[in-house]
């Protein structure tokens, strides 16, 4: 049975994030008409919920930009949500620790 | 047990012939299966009939029902029929064909279903019966299997007898919801009136009784509809994750989602009305 985790945002653990962020290749990524999306873990047939700007955040998070990069581009991109850098961090911080990034290339796992 | 007499008790449901198995004595409790999944019953099934075999142990009086390598010891003949209902949806609704199969309600009217996803005890099968006084038709109060269809993804049809509580019963009696029982000398089990036909999907609102609670009505994204379609799936036997994952994002994409907390059934009906109101994805 598949199991979903609730959409991610609010309050995450002060986690040590990945310099460059990299999702894991195998999780498959549905971007709904509405702009939210549904994660797929074949892994361990989990999913996960995102917001619109989650799911911008888990595109962004391609092993090529750091979480600040992540989080200034989301900011021009999004001028009218407050400390959206910040919450580009919180989603980095969920995917983090539901497994979902691997290392990028040059970056020792954690 | 070996050299008793047997009788088989054949039925198809959802599609899936199904043979009960059984002693032919002591076989007071037959007549009260027949009765439960009554519009399910067939004169014989097919050789490659699924079969859940009933036996009785004279020595300890318990009835033994075995479907799948597990077995289940029952001593009360009303807790067996019960429990033998339960295994045949179950082994119905793991090997039919269908897109999805949920656990839901659902009604149609102008031919858009409204499906009521959710558990039990949250109030699904109360609003499905009771919808049917405002214009509604049945389609099925807990089992909603879901096929493709040109239309759209559709609810099938499926008269499984209703669990009704007592103090839903009151409710529906009073809003003069046409009911049939009870049903085997069960309390709680009726027959709602006969289910319409299959109807795509228009709309997807997951219920939550919640008497001491606020009425709230809350649009869900299109991905939250898909975990709540999910969430609510049985596993199909047909159907890969995968596959079902899929469908499920067709059907979000297909129908808004919503989620309601009502607290009283006049409360959940208005909500829902509200709901309704809206045009449908064609």
């Amino acid at each position: 049975m598949v199991v979903f985790h609730s959409t991610f945002g609010g309050t995450v653990m002060s986690a040590v994030l990945p310099d460059r962020p990299l999702h894991r290749a195998e999780i498959e990524m549905e971007i709904m008409p509405d702009g939210s999306a549904v994660l797929y873990d074949p892994r361990d047939d989990r999913g996960h919920v995102l917001t619109a700007v989650g799911a911008l955040v888990w595109d962004m998070c391609d092993g090529s930009q750091t979480v600040a990069a992540i989080g200034a581009e989301l900011a021009t991109l999004l001028p009218q949500v407050a400390d959206v850098a910040g919450t580009a961090r919180e989603l980095v911080a969920s995917f983090q620790e539901l497994d979902l990034l691997t290392a990028a290339p040059g970056e020792e796992t954690a | 047990m070996t050299n008793v007499e047997q009788v088989d008790l054949a039925f198809a449901v959802l599609g899936q012939p199904i043979v009960v198995r059984a002693p032919a004595q002591p076989d007071a409790w037959h007549a009260r299966l027949r009765a439960l999944l009554a519009p399910f019953a067939v004169a014989a099934a097919p050789a490659e009939a699924e079969v859940i075999g009933v036996d009785y142990t004279e020595a300890d009086g318990l009835w033994h029902v075995t479907y799948d390598k597990f077995s289940n010891m029952i001593g009360d003949e009303s807790r067996l029929i019960q429990h033998i209902e339960w295994q045949v949806f179950t082994c119905a609704v793991q090997n039919a064909p269908g897109a999805l199969a949920l656990h839901g309600g659902a009604v149609t009217r102008a031919g858009r279903a409204l499906l009521l996803p959710g558990i039990s005890g949250t109030g699904k099968t109360t609003l499905s019966l009771a919808l049917t006084t405002q214009g509604w038709h049945y389609l099925t109060d807990d089992i909603a299997l879901l096929d493709e269809t040109p239309a759209g993804i559709a609810v099938r049809p499926c008269a499984r007898c209703c669990h009704v509580s007592e103090a839903s019963l009151a409710q529906l009696t009073d809003r003069g919801t046409a009911l049939e029982g009870p049903i085997a000398d069960l309390p709680e089990h009726f027959h709602a009136a006969a289910p319409s036909q299959a109807a795509p999907v228009g709309w997807i609102v997951a219920p939550q009784f919640t008497p001491d609670g606020e009425l709230s009505l809350t649009p869900l994204t299109q991905a939250e509809t898909v975990a709540l379609l999910i969430t609510s799936a049985f596993r199909q036997n047909t159907r890969t994750l995968r596959q079902q994952w899929a469908s499920a994002i067709a059907l979000a994409r297909q129908a808004p989602g919503w989620r309601l907390t009502f607290p009283t059934l006049a409360a959940g009906l208005a909500a829902l009305d509200q709901v309704t109101t809206k045009e449908p994805v064609p």
